[in-house]
């Protein structure tokens, strides 16, 4: 109650009013009333009311807690809320580990890498793999999936989801569990491809409104786990003289992101190009967008090349340790990288990664 | 979509009017201000500016589309999804051939056969549907030179000799590929700017840059200070038009 006038969330004008009149507290103008406030800054009866209105609403959203303004709680219950929490899986059980389970909930993962390495074929793997039924190990959940580059192919998703959905039938009927059948009901192509929201952003703008209304949609849509914006780096690396304008806005929307991502409790996955930082005498390849940006993401991925075999490396993540891993790209999507020795039955080089799964699955039994 | 006025974005008569006097007339103006600078600008206090901004946002924002709507509208024609190159191996790699709705970059050594590739896909597109081809115009940017056509010809004459058993069927597809020779990368991408309204009034169903990387390395020299930034600039904002009028005409 003792709160200053100049923090209120009032329009500048008024606020400038107030404190001309002596104002300084909250309780003063709640003390006033409206027909005094009125009359003394020279404003209508009804505006005073409003100001009164938007007095009260702060003061009582303090003392209640502010629900959604200041959370506290120990570091016990966020154990405790992070050893419950899911994590959506990636196929590629190498990549699973050095992430620690797979991509986390809640926190904003960024792959980066060059042209044709794979970063959109993961994003539209999460985007199936996150509506896998929670009897299976997956988070059920919905997808949101923001194109800033037109490289979302339905296609592909199509072949993904039919080989998720067949990975989950052999499970089923290796463990023959009731609660596996009637999941599997609703875990069709139709369902997985219905339930993926895409959004195509042709430039900043659209993509700043989109990410402003996200809020809402994802109160409508409660059941959305992922939000992936793939291409954050296309839409502001042309066209912007203003350097600085271009760090405001990308700042801007990693807040709101932050915001959603624990808000909704969903994970959001941010695809980066990368650039050439030319040095003395040599140039490296590094993340697109500057240093600043490097600090948005909470977990950091980069893709690369070596000679013919795609790796990832986990380049920043506060609680695993950096290492490298090999990925491969199938026509059943994102796997692993078969070791020659554990399966010696598959003919040729073609990797068949139905067979991986079956194997771990008898292990386990 | 950017550069949409507030004025159609249902934002009052009186808002618009205080907005401009600041300058910002059009939605990404709007949206590139921070929220304290809102405030400030509309004289409006916290819950309204953030009712004006998801205003201002349902303007611009995209329409969201399920996966599964997309799918269903790419099986209603499955048939223009792609243009077959009449290479078995090729369009067997390719899933049926160069894609419809998305950019695709040939690259080669010099001399390997990239402007007799295009020249064929020039061909294929002037046919009609039932032979594999788009049935539609092509609008050809030539910035080498490049293009020769009789070559044209002696390759529509020799491949299909059935179809064009006569000079005027000839003369038909000659007539529906417009080359544009354009030498500087300026008028390059004015031309790319322009294309939109051809498009549409051409019925054109393929479009062929050939080639992009010859008219950027002679105007930007690399070692040169801040060429780098302009260079990519160019070629970004040549893709992104380029993008937009693949998708939204599916060609």
């Amino acid at each position: 109650m003792q709160r200053e006038v100049g923090t209120l969330p009032l329009a500048p004008a008024l606020r400038a009013r107030l404190a001309a009149a002596g104002f300084q507290t909250a309780q003063e103008l709640l003390d006033t009333g409206p027909c005094g406030l009125s009359k003394e800054i020279g404003i209508s009866r009804e505006e005073a009311l409003e100001v009164l209105q938007v007095v009260r609403q702060e003061c009582h959203g303090h003392a209640a807690g502010g629900a959604g303004s200041t959370r506290k709680c120990t570091a016990l219950e966020l154990l405790e809320e992070e050893q419950s929490q899911g994590f959506i899986i990636t196929f590629c059980s190498a990549l699973d580990n050095i992430l620690g389970g797979g991509v986390q909930l809640t926190k904003i993962t960024e792959i980066c890498g060059a042209p044709g390495v794979g970063k959109t074929q993961l994003c539209m793997q999460l985007a199936v793999d996150v509506q896998i039924p929670e009897c299976f190990g997956g988070v059920a959940g919905e997808a949101v999936f923001i194109d800033t580059e037109g490289s979302f192919m339905v296609d592909r998703v199509v072949d993904i989801a039919a080989a998720c959905v067949q990975h989950c039938h052999l499970i089923a009927e290796a463990q023959q569990e009731e609660d596996h059948q009637k999941a599997l009901e609703t875990f069709s192509l139709e369902n997985i491809l219905s339930h993926i929201y895409y959004f195509r952003c042709r430039d900043y703008t659209e993509l700043l409104a989109q990410v402003y209304l996200l809020p809402e949609f994802l109160s409508e849509h409660s059941k959305v786990r992922l939000v992936v914006i793939d291409g954050i780096a296309f839409p502001f690396r042309h066209d912007f003289e203003d350097l600085s304008l271009r760090t405001r806005l990308l700042n801007g929307l990693a807040q709101q992101l932050i915001i959603i991502a624990n808000d909704h409790r969903s994970a959001v996955v941010l695809t980066n190009q990368m650039t050439t930082r030319i040095g003395q005498n040599q140039s490296t390849l590094v993340p697109a967008l500057g240093e600043s940006w490097g600090h948005a993401a909470t977990v950091r991925l980069i893709f690369h090349w070596d000679n013919s075999q795609r790796l990832a490396t986990l380049y920043k993540s506060p609680s695993q340790k950096e290492s490298t891993i090999a990925y491969h790209i199938t026509s059943h999507g994102f796997r692993d990288v078969q070791p020659p020795a554990v399966t010696p039955s598959t003919e040729g080089t073609e990797l068949n990664p139905r067979k991986r799964p079956r194997t771990e699955e008898e292990k386990q039994q | 979509m950017a550069a949409k006025k507030l004025r159609r974005a249902q934002l009052s008569q009186e808002m618009c009017e205080r907005l401009s006097r600041y300058q910002i007339t059009t939605c990404q103006d709007f949206l590139c201000l921070s929220f304290l600078e809102l405030m400030k600008v509309t004289g409006q206090n916290y819950y309204e500016v953030q009712k004006l901004l998801c205003k201002v946002s349902r303007a611009c924002a995209p329409q969201m589309q399920t996966a599964y709507e997309m799918k269903l509208k790419k099986s209603v024609n499955p048939s223009s999804a792609f243009l077959s190159t009449t290479l078995h191996g090729l369009d067997r790699v390719l899933h049926g051939g160069v894609p419809c709705g998305s950019l695709t970059e040939i690259t080669g050594p010099p001399g390997c056969g990239k402007t007799q590739f295009c020249i064929m896909l020039s061909v294929l597109a002037t046919l009609p549907v039932s032979m594999g081809g788009l049935d539609g115009a092509v609008i050809y940017v030539d910035t080498e030179s490049a293009f020769s056509a009789e070559r044209l010809i002696e390759i529509a004459a020799n491949r299909f000799p059935t179809y064009f058993d006569s000079d005027e069927k000839l003369l038909c597809m000659t007539r529906s590929i417009h080359l544009y020779r354009e030498l500087t990368c300026c008028s390059v991408l004015k031309r790319i700017m322009s294309l939109e309204e051809e498009v549409i009034l051409k019925k054109v169903k393929l479009i062929i840059i050939d080639s992009v990387a010859s008219v950027v390395r002679k105007e930007f020299d690399t070692k040169l200070q801040g060429n780098l930034a302009e260079r990519s600039n160019f070629l970004t904002r040549g893709a992104s038009v380029l993008k937009y009028l693949a998708e939204e005409f599916s060609i």
